[in-house]
């Protein structure tokens, strides 16, 4: 019985662990910053946020499929905020999401990649 | 003398109004300036011709959305529309290339400069702040939203990006972030 509900247990959070989107961490130069991306209710979503007071613009775009076709969306962009969320509507299904930031001193970071 | 008051009266009014949108337009006019002197020559010159007379329009912004399109199509990318966001006042699209970034160098030539001052544009100004913000936590209370009470501008764009990102933004809140927003960027239906 004790087994059998540790494994029952184990294989809940293994589950929940999987559903959550796990958000990643990157540096550009003095700028820290994540992102991840989600799809829920037929929304696709990606949001690239800086976690320090170093970065001056971020960006951010998801991949995502609509009509059986796999597309990159335009990347949303600020440097007036901290963060920026791109949300595409009217989506099928998406995998990933793509994020970027500058830093103060002009550092740009590669594009990074949220699963 | 009562009809001194009333010219003198609508004067000042005029004059304030005056202020308001031209201390707009200044510092506008201020950001471009510094961005050319900035970038100097190492800004493409149809980003350049656009931001030139130190002002940027929506016109001139759609014209380096599309040129960027053309740009894209041109070197064989396989673009999906041109994109309306946030009840049009951002534009873009989607792209199906297998790398990400086949829209970058059309974006260096003709969008990232004009971009970064439209976006900047969109931000309220400090006077406009407090009555946007009213506007945009009414909204998405009568949207059926909970978000913070006595919130910033900046804590309703957060609430919304969190709240959109796991999926309990009603279709209202999306409608009422389309109106406000600078930061979520939504595809409009």
């Amino acid at each position: 019985m004790f087994r059998r509900l540790a494994i029952l247990l184990t294989t809940l959070m293994l589950a929940m662990v999987m559903i959550v989107p796990a958000a990643s961490g990157w540096i550009a130069a003095e700028c820290s910053f994540n992102g991840w991306n989600s799809f829920s209710g037929n929304t696709a979503s990606a949001y690239t946020g800086a976690t320090n007071t170093g970065c001056d613009a971020v960006w951010a775009r998801v991949h995502y499929k609509e009509d059986a076709i796999w597309k990159w969306s335009t990347p949303c962009y600020t440097y007036t905020y901290d963060f920026c969320t791109k949300f595409q509507p009217g989506a099928d299904d998406a995998d990933l999401g793509k994020h970027r930031a500058l830093s103060d001193s002009g550092g740009l970071s590669p594009w990074y990649t949220s699963y | 003398m009562f009809r001194s008051l009333i010219a003198l009266t609508t004067v000042a009014l005029v004059a304030i109004a005056g202020c308001s949108t031209s201390g707009r337009d200044d510092a506008a006019s201020h950001r471009i300036e510094s961005l050319l002197e900035r970038v100097g020559d190492d800004m493409p010159q149809s980003q350049r011709s656009a931001l030139s007379d130190l002002e940027l329009t929506y016109d001139e912004y759609e014209a380096a959305t599309l040129a960027t399109i053309e740009c894209m199509r041109e070197s064989g990318i396989i673009v999906i529309d041109l994109e309306s966001m946030n009840n049009g006042r951002y534009l873009g699209y989607s792209h199906s290339s297998s790398a990400h970034d086949a829209d970058e160098p059309c974006r260096r030539e003709h969008l990232a400069y004009v971009e970064q001052i439209w976006v900047d544009q969109q931000a309220p100004t400090a006077a406009e702040s407090e009555e946007i913000r009213a506007e945009y936590q009414q909204c998405l209370e009568d949207a059926g939203e909970n978000p913070p009470p006595d919130s910033t501008f900046e804590d309703l764009e957060r609430y919304v990006a969190l709240a959109g990102m796991d999926g309990i933004l009603t279709d209202a809140g999306f409608s009422c972030a389309r109106e406000h927003s600078v930061v979520n960027w939504i595809s409009d239906p």
